[in-house]
């Protein structure tokens, strides 16, 4: 039930959590030690990108995991390359079949020779911005449900914060209903997104780099990074100007 | 507000005309942000209503405001973020319509939103569930600027024009299974954000507003028959230069059924 929603959030936190060392904070690597709990699937990985290439895995869950995060990366493509640039997750219920094959000429071989038999991607994204990609692996062929669709697309979100906004993402497993109401997720938030747009502008750089610089600031001044771009989209603040916020 | 009883035939025409119109638009791989903007507008006309928005859960469990008509926008979006009471709320979680036909009474029902919704002017409120089988997707929320409500009539053609934005998320595409819905509402929030990140570098590339970005953006789709977030992503990895967008100074072609 999409109702569910926050218990969906709530649940995923706490297998964060337990699959965190004790007294550290659930981070990236989390992720991919709770996805096989959180999805029922056997592997999962996170591979970062910049400027629209994917780079290094910012986690592995098992040795056949970063084998084929290592093959994604060797031949450019497979699911997780091609979850980068899709709005929407890639689901390949069976790498062997002809479709698959077909698609991934060279990846998906070799993913079944190195023991997948399913693979999952979710992109990364904040709007046109793309961070990385969720790819998680079963070894035996069948499709991914619907409750764990939903539930790595809400992992993908919270992977999103994780590795652009830590501190922030952190307070939200620890915050409440009311506190996510002040604002800490700014996923959802049109100003964050507007304001990302003008600054993009104000500096003449990409989304990405304008996106960080928005970041940047609102760690280096210690507030909310909504009250930031609420400012910016008010034309109280620019960035291409030495002046100090008012 | 209500439509009087001596406008029913026109009104009749007006909703026939809308009807078909969105009826019209749910061809193959139509765009279902501008379908929805196109619905709001279209329900604030019919209806003679002074705002009204299309708001739709993710899958946080959080209300996205996904269209609404241009005004009032950042309020809705303001309450839909940093409430968990209001109308759109109680209508989203016990799928049934929620009125309030005067604001003054709504204090103890809902107090935050009630004051913001005063503040921004308007005095009636109503509700209607996006309802798909047994889930509810989303709420169309209805703002009145005068008491007394939608009259029953309104309000079951209100209900009709929710029901044609869930038809829109089915239609789209062919949807036949759960996980395609999920799919194609996250990649409708996706492009929506998209949107945002455009409107931002239109508004100030050429010193507008982001209303005016938007509906440059829209008019451009509409002309050339492209979706929204295509244009988006054009204007963005520059192929579609801003200037092009501005071209089409010429005003739109009058509206069939807006009735304003």
């Amino acid at each position: 039930m999409v109702r569910s929603g926050r218990g969906r959030v709530a649940k995923l936190w706490e297998q964060l959590a337990a699959h965190t060392p004790g007294g550290e904070t659930p981070g990236v690597p989390a992720v991919c030690r709770a996805a096989p709990a959180c999805l029922g699937v056997d592997g999962a990985w996170v591979t970062v990108s910049r400027g629209g290439m994917l780079r290094e895995p910012a986690c592995v869950s098992d040795p056949r995991a970063r084998v084929l995060e290592e093959l994604q990366v060797t031949l450019g493509e497979g699911p997780c390359v091609t979850a980068l640039r899709a709005a929407a997750p890639v689901l390949v219920g069976d790498l062997a079949s002809w479709d698959s094959q077909a698609r991934w000429p060279a990846f998906a071989p070799a993913a079944v020779a190195a023991g997948a038999g399913a693979m999952f991607a979710f992109g990364l994204h904040v709007g046109a911005i793309s961070v990385g990609v969720l790819t998680c692996y079963q070894q035996r062929p069948g499709p991914l449900g619907q409750q764990p669709v939903a539930d790595a697309l809400v992992l993908a979100d919270i992977t999103v914060q994780l590795l652009l906004d830590p501190h922030t993402a952190r307070s939200l497993g620890e915050a409440s209903g009311t506190d996510r109401a002040t604002g800490a997720r700014w996923i959802g938030r049109a100003e964050v997104h507007q304001a990302t747009g003008m600054i993009s502008v104000q500096l003449g750089v990409g989304l990405e780099e304008a996106f960080a610089q928005l970041r940047a600031r609102a760690y280096a001044e210690d507030r909310p990074l909504t009250e930031l771009a609420a400012d910016v989209v008010a034309h109280r603040l620019r960035f291409d100007t030495d002046e100090p916020p008012t | 507000m209500v439509l009087p009883a001596e406008d029913t035939t026109m009104s009749d025409e007006r909703l026939a005309e809308t009807f078909v119109e969105l009826a019209d638009t749910l061809v193959d791989d139509f765009d279902l942000i501008e379908f929805w903007h196109r619905l709001v507008e279209r329900c604030a006309a019919l209806l003679d209503v002074d705002a009204a928005g299309l708001l739709i859960a993710d899958l946080h469990g959080e209300l996205a405001l996904v269209a609404a008509t241009s005004e009032p926008a950042r309020m809705l979006e303001q309450l839909a973020l940093h409430t968990d009471e209001g109308p759109h709320r109680e209508c989203w979680s016990t799928g049934q319509a929620v009125n309030h036909p005067d604001l003054v009474t709504a204090r103890d029902r809902w107090p935050q939103f009630t004051v913001a919704a005063t503040q921004a002017g308007f005095a009636a409120v109503s509700a209607l569930p996006m309802r798909l089988r047994t889930e509810v997707i989303g709420t169309m929320t209805l703002f009145l600027a005068a008491p007394g409500g939608l009259s029953p009539h309104a309000q079951r053609i209100a209900q009709a024009l929710a029901d044609v934005a869930t038809i829109g998320v089915l239609q789209h595409r062919s949807i036949h299974h759960r996980e395609m819905m999920i799919d194609q509402l996250q990649t409708a929030l996706t492009s929506r954000v998209i949107i945002e990140q455009v409107k931002g570098v239109l508004s100030e590339r050429l010193g507008i507003d982001l209303d005016t970005a938007f509906t440059l953006l829209r008019r451009h789709a509409r002309h050339h028959g492209r979706r929204l977030g295509d244009v988006a992503a054009a204007v963005l990895d520059g192929t579609l230069p801003s200037a092009d967008l501005t071209e089409l100074t010429p005003p739109d072609p009058p509206e069939p059924a807006t009735g304003r």
